[in-house]
């Protein structure tokens, strides 16, 4: 054989061998190693407990992309540091909590904000981050709607919130005063206003009825009022936003009568589900509405209902 | 040229074979490897005990992050009372990488599997509060146990009542027949706290002479609706009962609650062990006699600093190293807290 | 023309190329073979990998079918124990309910997370651990405690639910599993029915299914005998509507395996009824299928390819230079062949065939050229004897002769003779040419030699005396022309040199047999055995002024015109005169055997 045809022979079979080793051994291309992702959900400190089924929601997403999940919780370090830190220190993705002052700029790793409002997401998908939204003026819509049933239109409706910073608090205080301009009172602040309020209440003996806009606030209520069975009799309706386990047992056992809510477990599933499939860069949106719930007694009879309430280990 | 045109396209073949693969490497860079891992295993979250004493690990890997400039990250998981849950949780923290496990064991008898899934991975565990078998304590170098111990609680437990009875009988014997009728809620069978906090407080209270008449006993749990529903009974069948004797503060709560749903009911006395928040309280308002306080921050950061001993990050401070008994378990200083 | 290399423009399917119909031939079959063992390796291979892991996976339902029903039935065999051996006949005021409830409990903490006696109306006669029925339940209106105490003889197994209850921690919850009977109970002496409640825990009755792994990425499932799910390893996305499974369709399938299209995909179920509860355990196994998006698998089919036409080429590399090239190399030495080059170098190469094609066109060459040569020579021998015949045909020299011989005559005024003279010449030349022929009668022949002796005899004035004798039936055979006159014209001017007169030359044809003799017979000076020889091997003229055409012409004519057999022998001994004798076959002449064509 000529040199020339040696050559070529030599290297098609140098090509061969290329191949075979590629495809059939791991010495060059490994198959996807399960690769550990780390991603941090950061919450506020209080917050932990209430979030039980959004971290349960998480937790079972990451066993299924064999990812770590790092809880962080604020104490008094700013949301946006505490992100930066975890960009620091390697994580892959992050799931946070919407807050009004929330700054994501020169987004790292992709970022899903859980309980933005609807419609506060740029229409520009290069805008640095996911997001799952909740309606809050729908949640709050169908809450004063189960509350004007059992209206009897004297009474006061006290509103309590633990600060103005929360998402979608300013909507819901909104849409609130366009629905009752007199009778409504605002009380922000924690247990200590709270208390003062309902003791104000139960001196005036006035009865009232009250909305709780989140869940820090309805517990801090659910403990004032537990104590004592005076607090309770002066209060004719409870109606809250936001639901943990406890509140739902309170629900069951007369102390709240109305709960709006979404799916927590679903929207910690669907944030870890947006993160994967941005970082492997498959087909997948940016962009969830949570569908509201609103939850009473009869509900919890509901099979569907408890189910998405109460998720299964 | 022919002899050179084909050498030149193979050898870009196989370059373009070698570029293409580099390129569809994974693009996901991996953590940086100074961040720990820590693994925190509760048996159940709704142990009041057991909470608070998570939260002060909690707070306590905050101050050692910011004293030693190592970021740490805490993962808490619920086994809600299922050792298998438990076993497959440790599984996955070994899987992760974990650097270290925080292990609040479900059944002590069965702590075997996960420390075999540890030891192979080389991870140390630091159990804490549920003490594993001592053969399984000492399967490993890297086995560490830290508790709150039952003897000296029990014993202390019997001090915060001869105390009292010792300051005026009457005050525990109510009706003041020169008998003091006790109701015994136990923790879990089995559970070396139980045991043990009963053996002791028995003791204490017979070798100092206090004339103690046990009316009933019943396992309780540790758990506070247990606690109550137990009460409830007792109150129905016995109308003299002086004291409640409780291995723990839930508990006591628990037949404290029972109590008050039972509304005329005054002056029975509890006692109960662990010194949780509710039960300080409870103190305060003058519902519960007394408890056994064990100083959680020392709890946790006994905890906390043993574990990253055993992963080389850090020295024990000389408070800590004093205490470890063979160099494998730490007794918690318990206090009695009384109004 | 060079087919060296494989041309498309050349393609044509009547024509192919040895190397080109080789390698279309060889490639189509190698492909259509691979192709098609490929394709029925593949399905033998699904096939079977699906049998296998349905197989296994049969099994594995059976075993988790068999754990369930384990579980139901030891759950059941608490109840019954609880039942018959601590609640039946024993009056509920004492403590032996409570002793007996906590023994099992204890025993089964694992599994059951707590036991209930309810009474008739609703209230909690024994729990074990002790527990408060939750203030604001109407236990009278649940279901379990209706239809147990509808249906006494049954043991009701409720689908997963929320422990409700009882008072416990608020911030919790679990999951459990109701089983419930009616129970009789003794209060007192007083016989009354009441409810035995074993709430399972759920983790742990979920224990069952934990690390079942039906091959392929299967999984199994648990449904209540309307479909409606009891465990499904998805549950929770499920009930959040991010998955879905077709449970109810499952569970009214029968038992065994059923293969169904579900979600676009196909799935193997396997339904197993579990017994008395009438629950149904599916297993979902996908049907076996490549990962055909790996990267590693596209770069493994980009092998295969590569190492296919590896093998395709090196094949027909080996092919050509065993077969086609030799082949093409001799076709191509042919075709130099035919277009006229005899000097093709012929080297045998290749296959065994092929080297033995090359060999026997090599020597077909040789002989080619040789007998090429042959005929070459023998064409310039022929054309060298007719032309030296033509020359005879025309013999200068005699006619100057004979000439000057009739001007002689005529000048000596012996006009008579010179007629003769002339009238002889002219049949003379008339019989040498003979219109062209070269076989003629004997009778011309005769003719032809008279008249040559006639006019010697004239020249040479009676020097010497002939006679020629004929029989009369030899007259119409064939014979030579100018055979008898070369000779006669030896004879003369060889034998009649020296003879003074007494010379005599005699010719005489006769037929024996199937042959004819001509004899010309001189009395001359003979010829030593040397000189016959030497008449008979070489062209020696009898005189330059003669004819031409010497005795061995004559000879290899005869041979030429007649067969190798016949021919002239000379006999002749010095001084004793010579005699030539001519063997012709007795042929008629104008049967055509002889005559020229």
């Amino acid at each position: 054989m000529k040199t020339d045809k040696k050559y070529i022979w030599i290297l098609w079979f140098i090509s061969i061998v290329l191949l075979f080793i590629i495809s059939q051994t791991d010495l060059i291309l490994k198959e996807e190693v399960p690769h550990v992702y780390q991603v941090s959900l950061i919450l506020d400190s209080e917050d932990e407990s209430k979030y039980i089924n959004l971290k349960k929601g998480v937790d079972d997403a990451a066993k299924k992309y064999n990812i770590d999940i790092n809880l962080l919780t604020l104490n008094n370090i700013t949301q946006n540091a505490v992100i930066y830190s975890a960009e620091e220190n390697g994580t892959n993705g992050i799931i946070v909590l919407a807050k009004n002052d929330l700054e994501i700029n020169n987004k790292k790793v992709p970022i899903v904000v859980l309980k933005s409002k609807s419609g506060d997401i740029i229409d520009n998908p290069k805008s640095g981050y996911l997001s799952i939204n909740t309606d809050y003026t729908g949640m709050i819509t169908k809450l004063y709607n189960s509350f004007e049933e059992k209206f009897d239109k004297n009474s006061y409706i006290y509103v309590f919130l633990n600060n103005r910073d929360i998402s979608g608090i300013e909507e819901e205080i909104d849409f609130l005063k366009s629905k009752q301009s007199s009778n409504i009172i605002f009380i922000e602040g924690d247990e200590k206003e709270f208390r003062t309020a309902i003791e104000d209440l139960v001196h005036s003996k006035n009865n009232a009825y009250v909305f709780s806009l989140d869940k820090t606030s309805t517990d801090n209520l659910c403990k004032i009022v537990g104590a004592s069975t005076v607090y309770r009799e002066r209060i004719q309706g409870f109606y809250c936003i936001g639901a943990t386990t406890f509140f739902l047992n309170k629900l069951n056992d007369g102390t709240i009568d109305a709960i709006a809510t979404v799916n927590e477990y679903d929207e910690g599933y669907l944030a870890v589900e947006m993160l994967m499939a941005d970082l492997k860069k498959t087909n997948y949106m940016s962009n969830i509405d949570m569908e509201n719930m609103l939850v009473n007694k009869e509900s919890l009879e509901n099979e569907e209902v408890v189910k998405q309430l109460f998720p299964i280990d | 040229m022919k002899k050179h045109s084909f050498l030149i396209s193979m050898a870009i073949f196989v370059i373009i074979i070698i570029v293409s693969f580099i390129s569809m490497m994974s693009r996901v860079a991996p953590p940086k490897k100074n961040v720990i891992k820590i693994g925190l295993c509760l048996y159940r979250f709704d142990d009041t005990f057991i909470s608070n004493v998570r939260q002060e690990i909690e707070e306590y890997v905050k101050e050692y992050e910011k004293e030693y400039g190592i970021k740490i990250n805490l993962e808490v998981v619920d086994a809600r009372d299922n050792q298998n849950t438990q076993n497959h949780q440790v599984e996955r923290f070994v899987s992760l990488n974990y650097d270290v496990l925080l292990i609040n064991v479900v059944d002590r008898f069965a702590a075997s599997n996960m420390i075999e899934t540890a030891v192979g991975a080389k991870i140390p565990i630091v159990f804490f509060n549920r003490k594993p078998v001592d053969d399984d304590l000492n399967r490993a170098d890297n086995i560490y146990y830290i508790g709150a111990g039952p003897k000296s609680a029990g014993i202390e437990q019997a001090r915060i009542i001869i105390d009292a009875y010792n300051e005026n009988p009457h005050s525990i014997d109510i009706n003041n027949d020169g008998v003091i009728n006790y109701l015994l809620l136990e923790g879990e069978p089995s559970h070396q706290d139980s045991l043990l906090r009963t053996e002791w407080v028995i003791k204490t209270l017979q070798e100092n002479n206090i004339p103690i008449n046990k009316l009933n006993g019943a396992i309780g749990n540790w758990e506070r609706a247990q606690g109550s529903a137990l009460m409830e009974e007792w109150l129905n069948e016995y109308k003299d009962i002086d004291l409640v004797i409780s291995n723990n503060d839930d508990m006591a709560l628990g037949a404290i609650d029972a109590i008050e749903r039972a509304n005329n009911i005054t002056g029975i006395k509890i006692v109960g062990i662990d010194g949780t928040k509710e039960a300080l309280e409870a103190i305060n308002a003058g519902k519960l006699l007394g408890t056994i306080e064990s100083d959680k921050k020392e709890y946790a950061k006994a905890v906390v600093e043993i574990a990253m001993f055993a992963i080389g990050k850090s020295s024990l401070p000389e408070d800590i190293k004093s205490k470890l008994l063979d160099n494998r378990t730490y007794d918690v200083e318990q206090i009695p807290r009384k109004k | 023309m060079d087919r060296g290399k494989f041309s498309i423009k050349k393609l044509s399917i009547k024509n192919l190329s040895i190397q080109s119909s080789i390698f279309i031939y060889f490639t189509v079959t190698a492909i259509i073979a691979i192709a098609l063992i490929s394709l029925i390796m593949f399905q033998r291979f699904t096939n079977s990998l699906n049998a296998t892991i349905i197989e296994e996976n049969s099994g594995i339902i059976g075993q988790v079918g068999e754990s369930i029903d384990s579980y139901l039935r030891n759950s059941m065999k608490i109840s019954d124990s609880i039942y018959y051996n601590v609640i039946k006949n024993t009056d509920i005021s004492g403590n032996e309910i409570k002793k007996g409830m906590n023994l099992i409990y204890v025993n089964n903490d694992n599994m059951i997370e707590d036991i209930a006696l309810i009474s008739g109306s609703g209230e909690l006669i024994e729990s074990m651990p002790a527990l408060r029925l939750k203030d604001n339940i109407n236990v009278l209106e649940k279901d379990f405690f209706k239809k147990s105490m509808a249906e006494s003889e049954y043991i009701y197994f409720s689908m997963p639910h929320i422990r409700n209850l009882f008072d416990q921690n608020e911030s919790s919850y679990s999951w459990v599993m109701s089983l419930a009977r009616a129970v009789e109970i003794t209060d007192e002496g007083k016989a009354t029915q009441a409810v035995l409640l074993i709430n399972l825990n759920y983790v742990f009755f979920e224990e069952l299914f934990s690390n079942v792994n039906l091959g392929n990425g299967g999984y199994i499932y648990l449904t209540n005998d309307r479909g409606d799910i009891i465990w499904h390893p998805r549950q929770n996305e499920i009930y959040s509507g991010r998955f879905d499974e077709n449970n109810k369709y499952a569970a009214g399938l029968k038992d065994g395996i059923s293969v169904e299209n579900y979600g676009g995909k196909k799935v193997t179920l396997n339904v197993r009824t579990i017994g008395y509860t009438g629950w149904k355990l599916v297993g979902v196994t996908p049907n076996a299928t490549l990962n055909i998006y790996g990267i590693k698998f596209r770069f493994f089919v980009v092998f295969v390819a590569d190492l296919f036409l590896f093998l395709l080429a090196m094949i027909n590399a080996f092919i050509s230079d065993k077969i086609s090239n030799p082949i093409k190399r001799l076709d191509t030495s042919v075709r130099e062949i035919e277009s006229g080059n005899l000097d093709v170098d012929i080297v045998p190469s290749g296959s065994y065939e092929v080297e033995h094609l090359g060999k026997s066109i090599k020597n077909m060459l040789g002989r080619i050229k040789l007998l090429m040569s042959d005929l070459v020579e023998e064409h310039n021998a022929k054309r060298k004897s007719e032309f030296d015949t033509l020359q005879s045909q025309i013999n200068p020299h005699f006619l100057y002769n004979t000439l000057d011989i009739i001007v002689w005559m005529i000048e000596n005024e012996e006009p008579d003779k010179a007629v003769s003279i002339v009238t002889a010449l002219a049949k003379f030349f008339r019989i040498s040419l003979s219109k062209g022929k070269n076989i003629i009668t004997v009778k011309d022949e005769i003719e032809h030699v008279r008249n040559y002796l006639m006019i010697q005899n004239m020249r040479f004035k009676n020097r010497f005396e002939y006679s020629i004798e004929a029989d009369e039936e030899v007259l119409l055979y064939s014979s030579l022309k100018l055979m008898l006159q070369p000779l006669v014209e030896n004879a003369i001017y060889h034998g009649m040199e020296f003879m003074d007169g007494d010379g005599e030359i005699d010719v005489k044809v006769s037929k024996e047999g199937e042959s004819l003799y001509f004899t010309i017979s001189d009395n001359g000076l003979g010829m030593s055995k040397e000189m016959v020889d030497k008449l008979l091997s070489k062209d020696i003229m009898p005189s330059k002024k003669g004819s031409g055409i010497g005795v061995k012409n004559v000879n290899e004519r005869i041979k030429l015109y007649f067969g190798n057999e016949y021919g002239l022998r000379v006999e002749s001994e010095p001084d004793e005169g010579t005699k030539i004798i001519i063997h012709l076959p007795a042929a008629i002449y104008g049967e055509g055997k002889y005559e020229d064509r």
